[in-house]
């Protein structure tokens, strides 16, 4: 679809763009500081590094597969591996339940008096109160989103672009003919 | 070959690492994935390890998917309640798993049990429509490992076929050097005849 504005306003929206200075909000910059952390998936993997690769391209060779053929299945069968690993990853970091509601009000009200108390701070209640506030606020929140083992599946099921990429490919190299 | 002795010798191969807590698990599907080759080749145990890992995941999101319903369910009956507090999905939610897992949870722990009991009457739930109504809210996230399972169900097949593959190239091998040491064999006895007329 061609695009609708005139290559004036293209050209103001640029330079407006350069303006830019990214997130100014609290929220926004944590949020931006989490865009590079990933599965490094999508990262290219050099397998030459990889110890398992030497031991593959022996066995794959053992087989009787051509020469051709042997570097493709044993890079075919690290990048599933890589795949897995961080599915595995994933998938035990997921927290279990327990940890998930523990932020009880008055527990908390309390730990902040003593930590006040502690480091010789004049609290005021209205800032406990207000703290408060915020961490209800944050359980409403994961009220809202269920209980964290409930995503299971949503945090899986980026995985399976990357499986399906990489079992097909496994399959592939080892069936050509 | 006893299981600790197999899993020995393979320590060098293994390409699947685990959890201990899991480890275990899979050691299982994998010695008995293996008890049923012949002789396989070392790439084919790879593959092999590649299959139980499958297996292993399917077997382990089934149980949390069981374990996602449990919760949607402790979830959805502490939704009734006057003033929701999400620990009370977790207790309920642990309540249902356990009677669900074992006869005798009433006896162990009666307090819990008679208080599941009376909410669930208060609210005129059983066990049935409570469960209906926990799959229908979370239908979503139910799905989602739902599609994870076919995922590995399908990756399964992709490594059975490479399996499959290795396999029917082995057993071409055997044939064409049984072929060969046969048209040796010939040639020997043919040289032997031709030295003899001579």
């Amino acid at each position: 679809m061609p695009s609708i504005i005139s290559p004036e306003q293209l050209l103001a929206n640029r330079n407006n763009a350069k303006l830019s200075t990214g997130p100014t909000s609290h929220k926004g910059k944590q949020t931006v500081s989490q865009n590079a952390i990933s599965h490094g998936l999508n990262q290219a993997t050099n397998y030459s590094d990889d110890p398992l690769y030497k031991a593959l391209l022996t066995m794959i060779e053992a087989a009787g597969f051509d020469s051709g053929d042997i570097e493709s299945i044993a890079m075919a069968i690290i990048d599933y591996r890589k795949v897995m690993e961080a599915y595995y990853v994933t998938y035990t970091n997921i927290p279990d339940v327990n940890n998930t509601y523990n932020d009880n009000g008055t527990l908390i009200s309390e730990a902040i008096h003593e930590m006040a108390e502690g480091a010789g701070d004049n609290v005021s209640k209205e800032e406990i109160q207000a703290m408060i506030r915020l961490l209800q606020h944050s359980g409403k929140q994961k009220q809202k989103k269920g209980l964290l083992p409930m995503d299971i599946g949503t945090e899986l099921k980026r995985f399976i672009r990357y499986q399906r990429k990489a079992a097909a490919s496994i399959s592939k190299s080892i069936c050509k003919k | 070959m006893t299981k600790t002795n197999m899993l020995e010798k393979l320590t060098t191969l293994r390409t699947v690492k685990l959890q201990p807590q899991h480890q275990a698990q899979f050691d299982v599907v994998f010695e008995s994935l293996l008890n049923e080759m012949d002789t396989p080749s070392a790439l084919s145990v790879v593959l092999i390890e590649q299959i139980a890992e499958c297996l292993f995941w399917i077997k382990q999101h089934n149980k949390d998917k069981e374990e996602l319903i449990c919760y949607a369910m402790g979830e959805e009956l502490a939704r009734t309640m006057l003033f929701y507090q999400p620990e009370y999905s977790e207790k309920f939610a642990f309540t249902i798993r356990s009677m669900l897992e074992r006869d005798d949870f009433e006896q162990t722990h009666p307090d819990q049990y008679a208080e599941f009991i009376d909410t669930m009457g208060k609210r005129d739930m059983t066990m049935d429509t409570l469960r209906a109504k926990a799959l229908s809210s979370h239908m979503g996230k139910i799905a989602n490992v739902d599609a994870v399972i076919s995922r590995h169900i399908q990756n399964l097949r992709h490594l059975q076929k490479g399996l499959d593959a290795i396999d029917i190239k082995k057993r071409m091998l055997k044939r064409l050097d049984l072929e060969l040491q046969q048209l040796t064999h010939q040639l020997a006895q043919q040289n032997d005849a031709i030295d003899h007329q001579s």
